[in-house]
C-alpha cells in the first residue's frame, strides 16, 4: 500500500508540477526570469506577485528508465522487469526532484536605471543517483557475483527544504547593457548529504577458508540537520516550514546576470544562480563509518577451549570499521547554475510604452540558443535548448523551446504568457511530447503563475 | 482581446495530459530473489588434538540469520563444505545447526573423510519450506571424530585436517 502511494505520489508529480526553466528564461519580461538571470531587462514600471501563486516551479527528472518500463500492464513479470532495469541502470543515472514555490514577489524601479526586486519563495531540491551496485546486491546479492567489486562510493544523495528571502538590483548601464545582482538568505529547514563516500565489498574465493568476504577502504558519511531533534524524527510538516523562516540553519549566496545587446537585434545574456552556502548548526545528525575488514570466517581452535567467537568477530568489525555519530556543525554548498543564451530577434517592428513612459521597439519573433548547467554532487549537468518566441500582440507572447539533457534527446516546451489589464499570468509546458504518455517520460513539467503588473 | 488558439492548446493538453494503463498492483508479486554467500567456519587440527580423546567439540554463535526481515524472506540455505585430511586415519565430522538455547535444530549428513582425501567436498541445501525451525539458526557445533585410537608415536605436527565451510542465504518469497 506504501509502494503504491509512494508510485501514485510520483506520478501525480510528473503529471502535474514539474517544468522546465529553460522556457521561462528572458520569456516576455516575466517578473519570475529575474530569479534566472537577475541581469534581464525589465520594461514595466512595478511588479508584485500574487502571494503564493505567482510561481509555482516543478522538476522531476528520471535517468536509467521511465515508468512505463516498471509498470505498463504488458503481462511481463515484474521481477524481469526489475532486473532489466537493475542491468540497465548506472551510477551516473538519478532521480532529480525540484520544487519552488514563490510565496511573495514584488519589484519597482526605484530610479530611472535600477530596478529593485524583493522576494521570498521556499525550495526543495533533491537529487538521488542510483548506485546500480548496491542496487544489484541488493536484489540479487554476492552468490553469483565473486570477484565482483560492489563500489560504495556510488551511494550519493542530497536533498533540502530551505526557504530563500532575496533582494535583486537590475541596474541599466547603457541601452545596450544591463547588469544584475540578487543576495540571498538560505533558511534550511532540512538537509540531507551523502557524498564523497569510498569503499568496496567483494567476496571472493578464498585461501584459509571457502571464501573471504572483504570490506575496503570504507570511508562512508551521512550528515543531516532537521530531519532529527534531540534523536526524534521530525515528521511534522509545520515544523520544517517554521524552519524554513530563520530556524538556526542560515546561510547566503548571491545570483549575478547580464544581458547584452551587440546589435538591436542580437542580444547576449548570461547568469550565474545560487553561488552560496548554508551553515547547519541546528538539529544536526551526522554518521560516518571508516575502515577496513576482512572476514574469513570464524576460526575453530579445537585446544583452545570454549571461546566466544562471535563476540570475537564482532568486537574485531568494531574495532576495524570504526562507526561514530556526532552534531558537529558542517557547511552545505547550494547546487549552482550557469545559464547563457544568444538571442536573435527579427520580423515586424512594434513600438512598446516602457516603465520612463519613452518608446522601445521590439520585433515581433525571435530565435536562438540557451545553455543550461547545473553542478551536482556527482559531475555538472548539462542542457541544451533551441527557441522560437513570437508575440501575438503587445501582450500575448509564445515560445516553444528543444532541450537536450541527461533525461532526454527532445524535450520540447511550450510557454505562453498574457497581460490583461494589469493582471499577468502564464503557463508553460514541457516536454509536451510527453503528454500523451507521462508513464514513458524521463521529464514531464507545468508551471503557472500570477503577477500584477504596472506600467 | 481575441482569446489565442494556443491557450485552447494548453488547457486542453493539461486536462487531457494522460499514460498508458500503468499498473501499481504488480509492485505485490515482486519476489525477492536474491542469495548472499559468506564464509562460515574454518579450522585445522592435527592428531594432537586426539591425543586424549576420539572426539573433539566446537561451536559458536552464528547470527547471519538473526533479522525479522531475513527470517521472513528466507527460502533455503545452502552449506559449502570442503576438506583436506592430511592424516592417515578416517575421519567422520558431524554439523549441528543450533538455536539460542544451544537446542539442535537440525543436523546434517555425518561428512565422512577417508584417509588422505585432499579432495573432499559436500554441499547440502535445506529448505525452509520443510525445515522451518533452521529459520532460528543462532549456532553451529562441529564435532570430529578420529577412527581408531592413536598413541603418542602416531603424532607428527606436519600432517593436518583442514576445514572450510560457507554458507549461502536465499530469498525468494513474495513481498
Amino acid at each position: 500500500m506504501k509502494k503504491s502511494l509512494f508510485i501514485f505520489t510520483l506520478v501525480f508529480i510528473l503529471n502535474s508540477n514539474a517544468q522546465h526553466k529553460a522556457v521561462l528564461y528572458d520569456f516576455a519580461s516575466l517578473p519570475q526570469t529575474l530569479l534566472i538571470n537577475p541581469g534581464a531587462e525589465i520594461n514595466y514600471k512595478s511588479h508584485f506577485g500574487v502571494p503564493l501563486t505567482s510561481g509555482w516551479y516543478g522538476e522531476l527528472g528520471l535517468s536509467g528508465f521511465v515508468l512505463s518500463d516498471l509498470f505498463i500492464a504488458n503481462g511481463v513479470d515484474i521481477n524481469q522487469k526489475i532486473a532489466t532495469i537493475a542491468s540497465g541502470i548506472s551510477p551516473n543515472d538519478n532521480l532529480k526532484l525540484n520544487a519552488q514555490i514563490e510565496v511573495l514577489s514584488a519589484g519597482y524601479w526605484r530610479n530611472r536605471n535600477t530596478y529593485l526586486s524583493v522576494g521570498f519563495y521556499q525550495e526543495f531540491e533533491a537529487i538521488i543517483y542510483f548506485p546500480n551496485d548496491l542496487i544489484t546486491l541488493g536484489i540479487e546479492g554476492n552468490s553469483d557475483y565473486l570477484s565482483r567489486v560492489f563500489e560504495l562510493s556510488q551511494i550519493n544523495f542530497k536533498a533540502d527544504l530551505l526557504g530563500v528571502m532575496h533582494i535583486g538590483i537590475s541596474k541599466k548601464i547603457n541601452e545596450k547593457l544591463t547588469i544584475g545582482g540578487r543576495f540571498k538568505i538560505y533558511s534550511s529547514a532540512m538537509n540531507i548529504t551523502s557524498t564523497n563516500n569510498t569503499g568496496t565489498f567483494t567476496t571472493t574465493l578464498g585461501s584459509n577458508n571457502t571464501y573471504t568476504s572483504a570490506l575496503a577502504k570504507v570511508n562512508l558519511n551521512v550528515k543531516s540537520s532537521g530531519i532529527y531533534e534531540n534523536d526524534l524524527l521530525v515528521t511534522a510538516p509545520a515544523v520544517h516550514l517554521k524552519n524554513s523562516f530563520f530556524g538556526g540553519n542560515l546561510g547566503a549566496g548571491i545570483d549575478v546576470g547580464v544581458t547584452y545587446h551587440s546589435t538591436p537585434q542580437l542580444q547576449f545574456s548570461a547568469s550565474l544562480l545560487d553561488v552560496g552556502f548554508v551553515k547547519h548548526a541546528k538539529r544536526i545528525k551526522n554518521i560516518s563509518a571508516t575502515g577496513s575488514f576482512n572476514f574469513e570466517g570464524l576460526e575453530f581452535e579445537y585446544a583452545a577451549g570454549m571461546r566466544d567467537y562471535w563476540k570475537e568477530l564482532e568486537n574485531s568489525f568494531e574495532e576495524q570499521v570504526r562507526t561514530s555519530e556526532n552534531q558537529k556543525s558542517y557547511i552545505s554548498w547550494r547546487s549552482a547554475k550557469l545559464n547563457a543564451a544568444i538571442k536573435y530577434s527579427y520580423g515586424e517592428k512594434r513600438s512598446i510604452k516602457c516603465y520612463d513612459n519613452s518608446h522601445k521597439n521590439v520585433y515581433k519573433n525571435a530565435f536562438g540558443a540557451q545553455l543550461y548547467s547545473i553542478f551536482r554532487p556527482l559531475k555538472q549537468q548539462f542542457a541544451f535548448t533551441g527557441f522560437y518566441e513570437t508575440s501575438f500582440s503587445d501582450a500575448v507572447h509564445a515560445k516553444i523551446t528543444y532541450t537536450i539533457d541527461d533525461y532526454s534527446y527532445a524535450n520540447i516546451g511550450l510557454g505562453a504568457a498574457a497581460q490583461i489589464r494589469n493582471i499577468n499570468c502564464y503557463v508553460i509546458l514541457d516536454n509536451i511530447t510527453k503528454l500523451l504518455d507521462v508513464s514513458k517520460a524521463n521529464n514531464v513539467s507545468l508551471q503557472l503563475g500570477f503577477n500584477f503588473i504596472f506600467n | 482581446m481575441k482569446f489565442p488558439k494556443s491557450w485552447y492548446f494548453f488547457f486542453c493538453t493539461i486536462f487531457f495530459s494522460c499514460s498508458q494503463v500503468l499498473d501499481f498492483e504488480q509492485v505485490q508479486a515482486y519476489e525477492l530473489n536474491a542469495s548472499y554467500t559468506v564464509p562460515l567456519v574454518y579450522f585445522e587440527v592435527a592428531l594432537a588434538n586426539f591425543l586424549k580423546t576420539e572426539q573433539v567439540i566446537e561451536k559458536s554463535d552464528v547470527k547471519f540469520l538473526n533479522s525479522f526481515f531475513i527470517k521472513d524472506n528466507l527460502s533455503k540455505i545452502e552449506l559449502k563444505f570442503e576438506v583436506i585430511n592430511e592424516l592417515n586415519r578416517d575421519i567422520n565430522i558431524q554439523i549441528l545447526l543450533l538455536d539460542n538455547e544451544d537446542s539442535v535444530l537440525y543436523s546434517l549428513e555425518t561428512l565422512k573423510i577417508a584417509a588422505k582425501n585432499l579432495e573432499y567436498q559436500y554441499r547440502e541445501v535445506v529448505a525452509i519450506a520443510v525445515h522451518q525451525e533452521v529459520k532460528n539458526l543462532a549456532g553451529i557445533k562441529i564435532l570430529i571424530n578420529l577412527e581408531g585410537p592413536i598413541g603418542v608415536n602416531d603424532i607428527s605436527d606436519t600432517p593436518v585436517l583442514r576445514f572450510k565451510s560457507g554458507l549461502t542465504i536465499h530469498f525468494g518469497t513474495a513481498l
